[in-house]
């Protein structure tokens, strides 16, 4: 058995460049496998401790200010363990040295930390009570953009009062892992939101409201229980001021944080499966070859005694060791990438108890994957070992039977092209399995590269088609709540401003029978100058008086056509429901996915003439006066377009480090695949390409042969790949949070271009790497013995 | 003189061992003659025809081909003398088997600068009404038929033959030495042939013999007996 393994490791040494390149595809996939569900088991982890430790309440009540005795009430009801009120408002603010807008959201928090619900995580500082009961915490990621120490001043202005308050610490909470002010805003943005945290009783005093609180936030004694809980208090609040109740799950954050988790989660598995696939099969045909090249030796070694399960294992060996040494090498580089994507990932999300760390579990089953799927695929190539009789082996092997495929009967023209191509084309007919298994491996790979770089077509199409034709406002005012839509009037006082119209968005949950969607519903006015709608022909449409327009995803979701009716129910509002009729499908672009009529959404959510947004256009070269409308009473915030596509890029940032990783190591392995083939071609044609030498030809003209059979399965890959990596991003798009973003499904012709030109530089890299083995064939050794 | 070969040598080494194989060998053979190679295994014969043929270098010596020094040929210069001067025949064939009879003639009058016709050359061969087979659907003796059309297509000065009838039976292998005999006196083409076999020195205007890598006999022969007559 020594000798055998003895025999393994040379005939790896002396193919040395074909088991670097299965390795590869094996590392590439063992790394991906291992970096990502590490990020996700890091992120989970933490998330899980963070909000178990930290306290994230299970249920957020929501109240138009309430005296602070429903806190009590609300600490009574059944199933309630323990109960914290607090005031949130949203206020401008000004930060010395910056010009631009920004906006708080302060955030009343308990005097004493300890015991607190959304108990706040201080990275640097003091907690505000004692001495420092006047100072504020400033959200992390917020300090950090603009470099704020402790004791800088910051200026919110509150009640139209511009305040002094020393910053007296660094803080995050579990309720803003994800900072957005809500779910209208996908993307956080630390340059001009963030959260303070303030005392409780302070915030009273700053803001009048003594002995009020305009939230109560609650943790449950079985968080299993928290719908029937949030019922109760549906029920019991009615009358005290109530707007709404909301679950963990549906706060914005929670759901953002555990979309993404989810997406990992599936990417963890699904990525590293298909290169594991791919490494097997290319493990496959390289086994069959070196079964077949060694034949001879193994009725030798049948002949000498060894057995044949020896022997068997001995092929199998190969595989089993490329697939051990692939899976160590990838185990080790996907703890490394691992720990990268996890910390990228604190640039998004604020957790501050994360420790990166090494899960033996997610190595030992990376390792054991990759071994099973080598295992499988050596044990399949190398059983033919058990049909092959000492006798017959030893006998010289049975001529190649040539003979013209099927194209050549059916189109008589292909038996008139060029020989060269008519070789091959019979060469891929003979060797059917191979051709096969390199056309469906390099399909995989296009597809691979195809599916991630649709993400940046569809976000490029969304971003074109938002800002070209559907959004044409400068400035989006949210305002701080649902205000009257006369408020409008209020925005065209501006010289500045030249146009304003009503716009609403709420939460709300669509429903049709069992299928749920929690999205934002977009109130427009008919006829909106700025903001327009199109159908899926890229005809306009006009929001109806009655009824909803759907996205197509959307309504794909929820199982919809037009005509049919849903129920929608508001998530801001307790106690809601409407059945409402679908009028139409429309393309999806940012900031929405359904639509209505502001008044009739207004009637269907029964606000009384209320919209809680406008958008505005401004003068041509008008004066920036973002501040001054931000400077209003009731203005939340004033965004521009370009705000939005900011902010976005920055998030991208993420997704185009995901996207690089795969695009890479899906490079690297559509090159080790042809490689392999172009190897294998070489090695088993050699007495052939080595008797053209000898005829004359040139190494050029014998590597076209080779060249010819790369360019055809290549191609032919590509054809598969293009629909396939369709497919696969269809796949990856519903994976995608439906209710912040649905991705139309949009590739560009130039991305087809780049994956062929990627599968084309595959191809000649292959055949570079190759030409040594052309040129330096030894036409002697070659033509010395029959094989 | 048209193969003018002078003190060759040539030596392999493997590992540690080093193995002379060509040991100043001295030949001659005119223009449009036969030469045949007489030895036995080790003796040389393959290595001194694969230097010849331009296949191989040797270490030195000098192996003048029509008056072209063929050691001191690069590698693109050797390329293009085997397609332009020499024809090669080779024990096994060595055809392709993904091409038809014609197509494997083709592909190699394809790269040639003034070929014959293929159809003649199948016609010369007597294989014009195969051409449509796949050398597995052949006997040997067809496929060294097929072996010998692709090697004269390209109307070579120099015809390279490396034991092309050991793998046949006598009847086909006489027929084959027919038809080389047949090809040396319709092209003119200088043949060169390496053989186990001492009968068909009959039929070469020259006869080598080879022992431990040097020609140890040289004959000429006053009468050339014709191929078909040839008894062993």
């Amino acid at each position: 058995m020594k000798k055998l393994m003895l025999m393994t490791l040379r005939d790896i040494k002396s193919n040395k460049g074909q088991y670097i390149a299965i390795i590869m595809v094996v590392v590439v996939g063992i790394t991906m496998y291992n970096a990502i569900s590490m990020s996700f088991y890091n992120l989970n982890s933490a998330t899980e401790n963070y909000y178990e430790e930290y306290r994230l309440p299970h249920l957020f009540v929501r109240l138009n200010n309430a005296p602070e005795s429903v806190v009590g009430i609300i600490g009574r009801t059944d199933g309630v363990s323990s109960a914290q009120g607090r005031l949130v408002l949203d206020v401008p603010m000004e930060i010395p040295g910056y010009e631009g807008r920004v906006h708080a959201r302060i955030v009343s928090v308990p005097r004493s930390n300890d015991g607190a619900l959304n108990k706040l995580h201080l990275e640097e500082g003091r907690y505000v009570s004692g001495d420092h009961r006047d100072g504020a915490l400033v959200e992390k990621l917020f300090m950090e953009f603009h470099r704020l120490d402790i004791g800088s001043s910051i200026y919110p202005i509150i009640n139209g009062k511009r305040v002094e308050l020393k910053v007296s610490g660094k803080a995050i909470s579990p309720e803003y892992i994800y900072a957005v002010p809500s779910a209208q805003d996908m993307m956080p943005d630390n340059e001009r939101f963030t959260i303070l945290y303030l005392e409780h009783s302070f915030v009273q005093q700053l803001t009048g409201y003594d002995g009020l609180v305009n939230e109560v936030v609650l943790q449950l004694e079985d968080a299993g229980k928290a719908k029937e809980v949030k019922k109760k208090l549906e029920d019991r609040l009615k009358h005290n001021g109530l707007i709404s109740v909301t679950e963990r799950k549906d706060e914005v954050s929670y759901a953002m944080m555990d979309t993404e988790l989810n997406a990992l989660q599936s990417m963890g598995f699904a990525y590293p499966a298909v290169f594991l696939l791919i490494g097997s099969i290319v493990i496959y045909m390289l086994l069959i070859r070196l079964v077949d090249n060694q034949r001879r030796q193994i009725g030798v070694l049948m002949a000498l005694g060894f057995t044949k399960g020896a022997i068997l294992f001995h092929y199998i060996g190969y595989a089993l060791l490329v697939g051990f040494v692939g899976s160590v090498l990838g185990s080790l580089a996907g703890v490394r990438l691992a720990e990268v994507l996890t910390r990228y990932y604190l640039t998004f999300f604020n957790i501050p108890i994360l420790q990166v760390k090494t899960y033996a579990d997610v190595v030992v089953l990376g390792i054991l994957m990759s071994v099973v799927f080598c295992g499988v695929a050596g044990f399949n190539a190398a059983k033919r070992v058990l049909r092959i009789l000492p006798a017959e082996a030893m006998r010289p092997v049975a001529p190649i039977e040539g003979k013209k495929w099927w194209g050549e009967r059916i189109l008589p023209f292909l038996a008139g092209i060029r020989i060269s191509w008519r070789l091959t084309f019979r060469n891929m007919w003979r060797n059917k399995k191979r051709t096969v298994f390199t056309v469906v491996s390099i399909a995989m790979t296009v597809g691979l590269m195809i599916s991630i770089m649709t993400m940046l077509d569809s976000m490029d199409y969304l971003f074109d088609k938002a800002f070209g034709d559907a959004l044409s406002y400068d400035y989006k005012v949210a305002f701080t709540g649902s205000v009257h839509r006369d408020v409008v009037k209020d925005l065209g006082e501006f010289r500045e401003v030249t146009y304003a119209e009503p716009m609403a968005e709420y939460p709300v949950r669509l429903m049709n029978g069992w299928r749920k969607e929690n999205t934002m519903v977009t109130g427009l006015v008919q006829g909106s100058r700025v903001y327009k709608l199109f159908d899926m022909k890229g005809n306009r449409v006009e929001v109806p008086r009655e009824g909803i327009l759907l996205t197509e995803g959307l309504a794909k979701s929820l199982g919809v056509k037009r005509g049919d009716n849903i129920t929608i129910e508001a998530l801001n509002k307790p106690g809601i429901e409407r059945r409402i009729a679908v009028k139409g499908i429309v393309e999806q672009y940012l900031g929405g996915s359904a639509f209505m009529e502001v008044g009739a959404l207004d009637a269907v959510l029964g606000e009384g003439s209320t919209i809680n947004a406008a958008l505005v256009n401004l003068r041509y070269n008008g004066e920036e006066i973002a501040g001054d409308i931000e400077g209003m009473p009731y203005v939340q915030s004033v965004k521009e377009p370009d705000d939005m596509v900011k902010q976005y890029n920055e998030y991208m940032g993420l997704i185009y480090a995901y996207i690089g990783v795969i695009v890479v190591l899906s490079c690297i392995m559509g090159f080790a695949i042809i490689y392999n083939t172009t190897t294998i071609s070489i090695m088993e044609r050699r007495r052939e390409l080595a008797s053209l030498r000898i005829m004359g030809f040139t190494n050029n003209q014998v590597a076209e042969l080779i060249f010819n059979e790369n360019t055809a399965v290549s191609a032919m890959g590509l054809i598969i790949g293009m629909p396939l990596g369709v497919f696969m991003a269809a796949q990856i798009l519903k994976l995608m949070p439906e209710d912040m973003i649905s991705l139309p499904l949009v590739i560009f012709p130039k991305t087809y271009v780049l994956a062929a030109a990627t599968v084309a530089l595959f191809v000649i890299l292959a055949q570079l790497a190759n030409m040594r083995r052309i040129s330096r064939m030894d036409l002697v050794e070659v033509m010395k013995s029959r094989e | 003189m048209f193969i003018d070969v002078s003190n060759l040598k040539k030596s392999y080494t493997s590992g540690a061992v080093r193995n002379e194989v060509l040991k100043g060998v001295e030949m001659k053979l005119d223009r449009g003659d036969i030469g045949v190679i007489l030895g036995p295994s080790g003796s040389g014969k393959s290595t001194l025809m694969n230097i010849i043929g331009g296949v191989d270098r040797a270490d030195s010596g000098r192996v003048h081909v029509d008056g072209v020094e063929i050691n001191d040929l690069s590698d693109d210069q050797l390329t293009e003398y085997r397609r332009r001067d020499v024809g090669f025949i080779f024990q096994f064939y060595n055809l392709v088997p993904n091409l038809t009879v014609a197509e494997n003639i083709e592909v190699v009058s394809n790269i040639s600068k003034s070929p014959l016709n293929v159809d003649e050359v199948l016609e010369a061969v007597e294989m014009k009404d195969k051409k449509r087979r796949f050398p597995r659907e052949l006997s040997g003796g067809e496929q060294q038929r097929v072996s010998i059309a692709r090697a004269i297509v390209k109307n070579p000065k120099l015809l390279l033959c490396d034991e092309p009838t050991g793998a046949l039976d006598y009847q086909t292998s006489r027929s084959i030495l027919k038809l080389l005999q047949q090809v040396n006196k319709e092209f003119g083409t200088t043949i060169l042939m390496i053989t186990h076999n001492t009968a068909i020195a009959a039929m070469a205007n020259r006869v080598f013999r080879l022992r431990s890598g040097k020609v140890v006999d040289e004959a000429v022969n006053q009468v050339i007996i014709p191929a078909e007559r040839i008894e062993w």
